[in-house]
């Protein structure tokens, strides 16, 4: 491997009956300390994860003699001889030439949760790609990813879809644990503060397993900054509209086995109307504490044992003056982990959690005061157990899900739900089987994957209360009923070098289902639409059946300055059956809902990065969507480029960002029955970021400046995303 | 090393110093522009008319109102109470413009959580109605009686005669009719008054006018006068004209019971002249 640069400093003596092999991991552009690789000997089920400040040890049997592997989920993967290992003290590892990984089966070693499941198409964006500019929340960042699309609400909500499908089709995971509404399944974006964000990995498509069968088109899993490279860190943000932000995060570990992390971010803006007779204010603040404690000793294997307690709090205020109306987010989150053996049981995977997600909205709608809130109360259980074996591993999972909603409303309406109180039991079994040729031959190999999920849930009802409803809309919501599902779906990749071209096909088939959300158990079923009898108001699981099949190409060595290149593309395609279409009565609080009865979303995405002299990363990407029911996915655009030139040296970073979207399209109901199109003209938006960092003594800093949507200075608030330029500044600290 | 501790320290305090940390920012303070997209404007005319005033415009759907000006001009407002971002205020809506013997039209346009999205179907990028509506003639109601004026105590018959003139292959008629081609009800309409007569038996009868027809109405005043009202009035033959695919909310609208026989049958535009009656007191 051409980059894999490997120095040796110091020689270290030799052990007369053991091997030991320990050293520090460093970045080799960077130069700085990596922490979570996994150094394991393929053979021999021997390996260690190096700590945080990039040490690791290893005590081997002797005469070991196969290669030690070092792989990481940002790096590339090297091998080392144990010889030669035994002889280094430093070991350099290469940032990925992609953000892309396709993690095959073999990797259950790896960082990511999702390496567990079923293999499939990863994004992963790191923290570096983030952290540090002029992104506010996760949801500015996921708008230049991909086949996505984010909304940006008038409060500043941000709901992300992926692949068409909507923004409550996507599952929310944060540090594994699920943080999409128990009310209508969608998540909001811009709760999640990026300064504080190790990495957020995206799953393209519905094949997941351990994730939930209810994803259609993806999985979004953010995964928090646990292990840290500094002890304290400020950073400070001013932008547009009169925002600024700060955040402080201290970390301290003890020993070596015990870790402790606390941040706190602060967030504000105001933006008048031109009008002058008003304002939108919004005020953020987050509170996260991180506990992990290992339980590895030297010799342990190679799974890392470990106990992690998290607790994270945040609120989000948002107030327009003009309009007397208001929304209050509080989120608390309390997640237990326990990762390691039991006595005899051994590969272990425990997580609990407690979420508690309140929600409280104040309008005044056609003269109507309304205020309602939604508090969610969710509690979560995860028990995995993995059996490992030579050829091939399995997985079974138990998953236990308990929500409660309640809902209350004051409202000067003589209409609607006065209170009300709903609970949602889940339970679910998983079985995953993985199975990989042996692995003999260099040249090809290839794997199989089955996995199994079996889902029951049943709902009940606490007390309601209704406000003068019509009887049709109290009585046919359904109290207490349950729905079983099951599924099943196979994956398989066939890998292959040829010359320096490692090539990889794969074929995922699946079937997802999703339960209806209580939002759908409490709207009314619409009435026999004239003019499409066949649609049917149910509340019935929707299906989803999808199929993808792609390549990727990846090429280490490349051709004139490109250092290396790599090539993906992939298509799929996505049956749904008995899609649910929501309504809303005009002018009025009531939603409807119907089922359409067979919808399709298929589409290809292709992407292509390359790596220039050591500097510059580049990345285009384009997807293209064909939507065959416009009012069960309304306002999607069918195509998206995406173009990154990302360039880094010597402390210098700049980032251009830029992506365009075609006509939004969707099917607006009419007033008085059937639909019309709606298109929305098309997007193009241009980012620009730069930053310089120094360091000075144990002091890092760094100042940045960003342009967000450099070519529309659009502010006109429609209802839709907002497209104005916004500018940012700030500086960070780390010591 | 002491000397190098010291300066770091001299840094995180100078900067924290000039970074206060804040989540307010005195350097950008933009503004949101809100153009305001509550409200949207239009012109329609009428066929063959030069006043196009009073011509009904109704945004369905939120059950809005209002009516042209003299030169046929109108404006649709959201209240400030509708302006939200909600999605029950997502939708396809419809205007329509209406005058009872004219062939209404409507507009479509794109209601986005409670505001109007411009350059959209019917609406252009300034928010007026994408071209002038011009409104098709399809009846035309020619009224006469028999009397210019009488005295108070009258006691004879007052003939009323109608002639409909179709625009239109066939236009569907709604009156109270005693028999064949004889309607049964009128409203004299004074500045400050009303009189609602039915004379004699009918029965409610829709009717198709495919050709000029004459109507008449006998109405004997001593029976079904009013000896006690005086003054000039207006005599307004009730008869309502039938637009299929017209929402009867619209009509509603106009007056709650617009389509019967009553005093909201007034409020409903209808281009016809109407011919008076002046009765006169025993004074005069």
């Amino acid at each position: 491997m051409k980059y894999v640069l490997i120095l040796f400093f110091l020689v270290s003596n030799l052990s007369a009956e053991k091997i030991v092999v320990e050293g520090t991991i460093l970045n080799s552009d960077t130069k700085e300390k990596i922490s979570n690789v996994n150094i394991y000997i393929d053979e021999l089920s021997l390996g260690t994860i190096s700590d945080n400040n990039g040490y690791f040890k290893l005590i081997l049997p002797e005469n070991t003699s196969a290669d030690l592997v070092f792989q990481h989920v940002a790096f590339d993967t090297i091998k080392v001889s144990i010889t030669e290992a035994q002889k280094a003290s430093f070991f350099y590892l290469k940032p990925s030439i992609s953000e892309t990984n396709r993690i095959n089966a073999e990797a259950t070693k790896g960082t990511s949760e999702m390496e567990k499941d079923l293999p499939q198409t990863i994004t992963i964006i790191n923290q570096k790609d983030f952290a540090g500019i002029g992104y506010i929340d996760a949801g500015d960042l996921l708008k230049n990813q991909q086949g996505m699309q984010v909304e940006e609400n008038i409060s500043g909500k941000k709901t992300v879809s992926l692949r068409g499908g909507n923004a409550d089709d996507i599952g929310v995971f944060f540090n594994g644990v699920k943080m999409n509404s128990t009310y209508d399944g969608i998540f909001d974006f811009s709760l999640i503060n990026l300064e504080d964000i190790e990495q957020i990995e995206i799953i393209r498509g519905s094949n997941t397993v351990l994730f939930g069968s209810d994803a259609f088109s993806g999985i979004i899993n953010i995964v928090p900054r646990a292990n840290k490279n500094y002890n304290a860190r400020f950073s400070q943000k001013i932008g547009s509209y009169n925002s600024g932000e700060w955040s402080l995060n201290l970390s301290k570990s003890f020993t070596d086995k015990f870790y402790l992390n606390y941040s706190i971010y602060r967030s504000g803006s105001k933006r008048p109307y031109d009008t002058g007779d008003g304002y939108l204010e919004n005020e953020n603040t987050n509170h996260s504490v991180n506990f992990i404690y290992n339980l590895k000793g030297e010799e342990k294997e190679q799974e890392n044992q470990k106990l992690s307690i998290m607790y994270l709090r945040s609120s989000a205020d948002f107030n327009n003056t003009k309009l007397a109306s208001g929304i209050e987010d509080l989120n608390q989150l309390a997640s237990f982990k326990f990762v390691g053996d039991i006595g005899l049981v051994k590969n272990l995977n425990i997580t609990s959690s407690i979420q508690d997600l309140d929600n409280k909205r104040s309008y005044v709608d056609m003269n109507k005061y309304v205020r309602q809130s939604y508090l969610n109360d969710n509690y979560f259980l995860n028990i995995q157990k993995s059996f490992l074996a030579e050829n091939y591993s399995f997985l079974t999972a138990y998953q236990f899900e308990h929500n409660n909603l309640k809902i209350s409303e004051d409202s000067t309406s003589n209409s609607g739900i006065e209170f009300g109180e709903l609970k949602r039991n889940k339970n679910a079994a998983i079985g995953i089987f993985k199975f990989q040729t042996p692995s003999g031959d260099d040249l090809l190999s290839a794997d199989i994957n089955l996995s199994y999920r079996f889902d029951f849930v049943s709902n009940q009802q606490g007390a309601f209360n209704f406000r003068n409803t019509p009887e049709n809309v109290s009585n046919n919501f359904k109290a207490r009923n349950s729905w079983n599902a099951q599924t099943l779906k196979f994956a398989s990749q066939l890998t292959g070098l040829i010359n320096n071209l490692k090539y990889t096909f794969f074929l995922n088939v699946g079937k997802n289902v999703k339960f209806p959300s209580m939002f759908q158990q409490l709207s009314t079923p619409a009435e026999i639409d004239v003019y499409n009898p066949q649609v049917i108001a149910n509340l019935n699981p929707e299906e989803n059946n999808s199929t993808e099949i792609g390549i990727e190409l990846f090429d280490e060595v490349g051709f004139l300055n490109i250092d290396g290149w790599q090539l993906n593309i992939s298509y799929f395609n996505s049956l749904f059956e008995n899609k649910f279409r929501t309504f809303y009565q005009f002018g009025s609080g009531f939603a409807f809902y119907d089922n359409y009865p067979n919808a399709k979303i298929s589409g290809i995405e292709y992407s292509f990065r390359s790596f220039i002299k050591n500097r510059y990363t580049m990345e285009l990407t384009g997807s293209h969507l064909v939507v065959s029911e416009k009012a069960a996915f309304p306002f999607k655009s069918d195509t998206k480029f995406t173009f990154k030139i990302l360039y880094d040296y010597l402390g210098y970073s700049a980032k251009i960002n830029w992506f365009y979207e075609n006509e939004q399209a969707a099917w607006i109901r009419i007033f008085d029955g059937g639909f019309g199109l709606v298109e929305l003209p098309p997007y193009t938006n241009l980012d620009f970021h730069f930053s310089k960092g120094f360091e000075y003594y144990k002091l890092k800093y760094s100042f940045f400046i960003s342009v967000r949507n450099i070519l529309s200075d659009d502010t006109v608030v429609e209802g839709f995303a907002l497209r104005d330029r916004r500018y940012y500044l700030g500086v960070n600290f780390e010591y | 090393m002491n000397i190098r501790k010291f300066n770091v320290l001299i840094i995180v305090f100078v900067v924290s110093l000039v970074v206060q940390t804040c989540t307010e920012n005195p350097l950008f303070k933009e503004k949101i522009n809100t153009v305001d997209r509550k409200s949207i404007n239009g012109r329609v005319t009428l066929q063959d008319s030069d006043n196009n005033s009073n011509i009904i415009v109704y945004l369905d759907g939120l059950d809005k109102i209002t009516v042209t000006d003299n030169d046929g001009n109108f404006e649709i407002e959201l209240s400030e109470g509708e302006v939200q971002s909600n999605d029950n205020l997502t939708g396809l809506f419809k205007i329509y413009y209406y005058v009872a013997n004219y062939k209404y039209e409507y507009s479509i346009v794109f209601i986005n959580k409670g505001t109007f999205v411009y350059d959209l179907y019917n609406l252009d990028a300034k928010g007026k109605i994408n071209k002038t509506i011009s409104l098709k003639k399809i009846i035309d109601i020619e009224t006469s009686i028999s009397e210019n004026s009488i005295a108070f105590n009258y006691k004879e018959d007052i003939f009323i005669n109608m002639v409909l003139t179709n625009y239109m292959d066939s236009v569907s008629v709604t009156s109270n009719m005693i028999k064949e081609n004889q309607f049964a009800s009128v409203i004299l309409k004074s500045e400050n008054d009303e009189i609602l007569i039915n004379a004699g038996v009918f029965y409610s009868v829709t009717s198709i006018i495919k050709s000029t027809q004459t109507w008449f109405m006998i109405l004997n005043w001593e029976q079904y006068g009013d000896p006690r009202k005086t003054g000039e009035f207006e005599i307004i033959p009730y008869i309502q004209i039938n637009q299929e695919g017209l929402p009867d909310r619209l009509l509603r609208k106009i007056g709650k019971e617009s389509t019967s026989f009553s005093t909201d049958f007034l409020k409903l535009p209808i281009r016809r002249t109407n011919p008076t009656l002046l009765i006169l007191s025993q004074f005069e």
